[in-house]
């Protein structure tokens, strides 16, 4: 204590007590001196001996530097000033190496604020770390989500839950006399959906539990924006009767300003009010709970699995079927861990270490120019540990002003980004935004950046001595032996990775291209989606529906301006039906899941429309009306899946949806072969079959129209209209944003892959390119000596080539084993292309090659310009 | 072993009881220290002073400027009630180690 108080007030008192030291020393000299006088010595003698006989004054003086005040303060203030002088002196150094550096920490940058601000960044939510989403082991059919009646058994069973909720969203149609018929988000959640989330009305009252009952009133709670810009923000909404989908309903409630739980959503509803909800116990529904105080999420799972395994009534798939609590926010955003994002982290890492490496390989080339200083200082008293201390905080401080540029980089990709997945309904909590907790992140990475970059050639230059430095040389400026292979070895690796990166982003390119090649097949401008959706009370069952969509593309078919009208059950690029599949009068296998294949139920014209002919066969509408409803087409895919080298003409296939117990099986008989056209959203070509639509009407489809909207946009909406005043057509979308969308996993990877390697490329070249420079200065000397011995300028040049292509052709061989190992990795994420063929390995090569030869061949030109007389003269 | 080095630890000691005696600055402290080893040590004068801190950081010393014998300005030291106090103990510790060690190396 009484040292530390001591210490403190060295701090305030540096200036007088250094002062003190300095004559106490002084003083000492003096007494000293007077003594070898004494003996006889003249007063010069005397002198030199009392020095002799006190020891280094210097090193003394440090020491008891150390003991005083905090050293590690005063002399990280000291070494922070002294970086910046230095860092001032060397600009075109410290440029380099920042530029380098913020390159790497822009990419990392970029990708930890994405992936902070979707799975990290807490919720808007009191308490919201006992949130949780439940959810069920995925299956093609339910997804993640569980069948409403497991869910009633959960929430009447299990102790586990503060709340339990369950949630259905679907666009609502929100309609009253003097405002028309808009289409707002909506979900249907369990009363207490909203309390969940200790959320409530800023006016009016939540859903009272009477109300989430069959045949309760019809009620609703709006969003705050519907509240102020549909209702001009009167506060007599709550008790008004609106029309949502067409029935009455009364508006009970407005939530807060913002709140949009959970994505954009902006009427909310209770369960019971999902049109037919008591009819499908097999519904898929979105859980989500509240864990109860000192529950934890695996308690509750082994509740829940329990509850699960001992009823009877539901199927064996779902009874069996793995049950998973997960945050709240991996509901709707999926998990950190997936393949994807964890490739694309490793990329950006990857990008971070090459640039770390470069650093610290011109840190290493500076060596030379500093190892005369450092021994100078570790002649003067400092210790080895404070010379790397002090090299430590030069590289933690260009980091740091790496880290400045690099978080201006990485804002310009994540504003990109957050354009791109704005598209894709992220819940509205999510922002890409700078918080406190992320700038601490970043912070802490640009500081383990500088150490990592800087420890190794710190290590490296503290250890020269005094003697090695100033007398074994010479002259100035001569790197170690040992410095320069670790700098050999990081530009090995350097260009390793390299290879790797090129090889891995060449195929993510090439496979985004064969997806996007698959859509441009489609006359992509002239084609447009609708989609509609009715009501259920309004159209209950197939027929009605069937009736509707029949009405309506017979009326929209003959209206003027069109050129082509096609029905769909969902949009090319964008499906997610599937159903097992079986051929013929194959038994169906018991217990293991049935191959599956995308299904899309069309209308007539279907393919003309997309202006694409059947590759062979005939069209369902040309089938004679009879069997017209149990004909079906399929792709070529599917043909080369399921029917091998028999015709699949002729054939029969059977449809069997697993996710619905006792869901009718359907069969259909082939009667054509389908053109190429990629239904499936952020995947490949698949196995598909289009079976006709009016055997399979639903309650939502689209219309797929050829033409321009400003010319048919009113026609449809005006023909719906007739039709059904109370329905809004939504969604007016082009099939060309439809197909962009549905490559957004692809775009997002190889984009990130090919900036990743250009960086990775650039960084290589750069450090060659240093590398062989200060190389040739090194060995200026060597130079004059080899030509005035007669070497030609170009054997000159060839010393340093043939250095530079023996650094690449290792990089290389390490480079490609590593690109062929990585193609495994890769090959699960790939459309239709080989990861690492042959002649894309050649290709990289030879342009690894010529890059490097490009960037070595100008500092090698220069030395072989010398002129030998200056270049021996030269110090 | 004519001439070793001050075995660590032990040069706190060694000021803490020269400083016993009576006031000393610097100079007069390696002195008496080299005197009373009879040049059986090799001792950087300079090196006192790292210790002189540590002994007034522990509160054990305080110093003041004064006048030497000589009439020439130095800084002296004296030692405080805590420092004998302190000295005390360690001149007990040292003489039962000394003792440990001795009858270890006699048992050969």
């Amino acid at each position: 204590m009484r040292t530390w108080l001591s210490r403190l007030l060295d701090l305030v008192l540096r200036r007088s007590r250094e002062r003190r030291l300095d004559d106490e020393m002084q003083s000492h000299l003096d007494f000293l001196a007077e003594e070898f006088a004494a003996k006889g010595m003249s007063p010069a003698d005397a002198k030199l001996a009392a020095r002799k006989a006190f020891g280094g004054v210097d090193q003394i003086k440090e020491k008891y530097r150390d003991r005083r005040g905090f050293p590690a303060v005063t002399e990280l203030a000291q070494d922070t000033r002294y970086a910046f002088r230095l860092m001032a002196r060397e600009r075109w150094f410290t440029a380099a190496t920042v530029i380098a550096l913020s390159l790497g920490i822009g990419a990392t940058t970029t990708m930890v604020t994405i992936l902070y601000s979707m799975n990290l960044r807490g919720l808007p939510f009191h308490e919201s770390e006992s949130l949780v989403g439940v959810t069920g082991e995925r299956t093609p059919s339910q997804g993640p989500q569980i069948p409403l009646s497991i869910f009633e058994h959960w929430r009447s069973a299990s102790r586990s839950f503060e709340v339990l909720s369950a949630e259905i969203g679907q666009p609502i149609n929100l309609g009253d006399e003097t405002r028309g018929t808009d289409q707002f988000a909506g979900v249907y959640l369990s009363f207490d959906g909203l309390a969940l989330l200790r959320e409530r009305p800023v006016l009016g009252r939540d859903f009272l539990p009477e109300e989430d009952r069959t045949g309760a009133a019809s009620v609703a709670i709006v969003g705050y924006r519907v509240w102020t810009e549909r209702y001009g923000s009167d506060p007599a909404i709550v008790g008004r009767t609106v029309r949502l989908n067409g029935e009455a309903a009364t508006i009970i409630g407005v939530m807060p300003e913002g709140f949009a739980y959970p994505v954009d959503t902006q009427i909310w509803r209770p369960l019971s009010s999902f049109p037919n909800i008591q009819q499908t116990a097999q519904r898929p529904v979105q859980v989500v709970g509240r864990l109860a105080r000192g529950v934890s999420a695996e308690q509750a799972q082994a509740e829940l699995a329990a509850i699960l395994s001992t009823l009877t009534t539901v199927p064996d798939a779902d009874r069996t079927r793995r049950t998973i609590i997960i945050p709240l926010n991996e509901t709707y955003l999926g998990t950190l861990f997936q393949p994807v994002t964890m490739m694309l982290m490793a990329a950006v890492v990857v990008v971070l270490l090459i640039a770390c490496s470069h650093a610290a390989s011109l840190l290493l080339a500076r060596s030379a120019t500093r190892s005369r200083e450092l021994s100078m200082r570790s002649a003067l008293g400092a210790g080895r540990a404070r010379l790397v201390r002090q090299l430590l905080v030069e590289s933690v401080l260009m980091a740091l002003m790496a880290g400045v540029l690099g978080v201006a980089i990485a804002a310009l990709f994540v504003d990109a980004f957050a354009r791109e997945i704005s598209l894709a309904g992220l819940p509205y909590w999510t922002h890409f935004s700078f918080d406190p907790a992320l700038t601490a992140i970043i912070t802490a990475l640009c500081i383990a950046t500088g150490i990592t970059f800087g420890v190794l050639p710190a290590m490296q230059q503290s250890r020269t001595s005094l003697a090695e430095v100033l007398n074994q040389f010479g002259r100035s400026g001569m790197v170690s032996p040992r410095s320069k292979r670790l700098s050999t070895i990081m530009l090995v690796g350097e260009l390793a990775i390299t290879v790797v990166l090129l090889s891995a982003a060449s195929a993510l390119v090439r496979s985004s291209n064969v997806v996007y090649e698959a859509d441009a097949v489609v006359d992509l401008d002239n084609l447009w989606e609708f989609r509609l959706a009715l009501p259920a009370v309004t159209y209950p069952a197939g027929d009605a529906q069937r009736t509707f969509f029949t009405a309506l593309e017979e009326r929209v078919a003959s209206a003027p301006g069109l050129e082509s009208v096609a029905l769909a059950s969902q949009p090319p690029f964008n499906s997610r039906d599937y159903r097992g599949v079986v051929m013929d009068s194959t038994p169906v296998p018991d217990g293991s899941p049935l191959p599956q294949t995308q299904v899309v139920a069309i209308g007539p014209r279907y393919f003309e429309t997309m202006g694409l002919p059947l590759v062979r066969g005939s069209r369902i509408e040309e089938v004679d009306a009879a069997s017209r409803a149990t004909s079906a087409l399929v792709n070529e895919r599917f043909a080369a899946r399921f029917s091998g080298d028999a015709d699949p003409i002729g054939r029969e296939v059977v449809l069997i949806n697993e996710r619905v117990a006792g869901a009718p099986r359907q069969r259909f008989r082939i009667v054509g072969i389908a053109p190429p056209l990629r239904q499936q959203q952020q995947n490949g070509p698949n196995p598909a079959v289009y079976i006709p639509f009016l055997s399979q009407p639903g309650a939502t489809a689209s219309l797929i129209v050829r033409g321009k909207p400003q010319q048919f946009a009113a026609i449809v909406r005006e023909e719906v209209r007739r039709l059904d005043p109370d329905l809004p057509v939504f969604n007016l979308r082009s099939l060309a944003l439809v197909s962009y969308m549905s490559r957004f996993i692809f775009r997002i990877t190889s984009t990130v892959f090919s900036i990743v390697a250009v960086m990775a490329i650039a960084l290589s070249a750069l450090g060659l390119y240093s590398l062989t420079a200060y190389s040739t200065t090194q060995r200026t000397h060597e130079i004059g000596v080899r030509m005035a011995l007669g070497a030609q300028r170009s054997q000159v040049a060839w010393l340093f080539l043939r250095q530079t292509l023996r650094q690449v052709s290792i990089g290389l061989a390490i480079g490609m084993i590593g690109a062929i190992a990585a193609g495994f990795a890769l090959q699960g994420l790939l459309v239709d292309v080989t990861a690492s063929p042959p002649l894309m390995l050649a290709a990289i090569a030879g342009f690894v090659t010529l890059v490097a030869l490009v960037a070595a061949v100008v500092p090698a030109r220069r030395a072989s310009r010398l002129d030998p007389v200056s270049a021996l003269r030269r110090d | 072993m004519s001439n070793s080095e001050i075995p660590y630890g032990t040069l706190d000691l060694m000021v803490l009881k020269t400083l016993a005696v009576g006031p000393q600055h610097g100079y007069g402290i390696a002195r008496r220290i080299e005197q009373v080893a009879e040049g059986a040590l090799a001792l950087n004068q300079g090196t006192i002073y790292p210790a002189l801190l540590r002994l007034e950081q522990k509160g054990w010393i305080k110093s003041g400027w004064g006048t030497s014998d000589n009439n020439r300005r130095a800084r002296f030291y004296t030692i405080t009630a805590t420092g004998r106090r302190h000295l005390a103990a360690e001149t007990d510790s040292w003489a039962r180690t000394v003792a440990i060690v001795n009858r270890l190396l006699a048992t050969e």
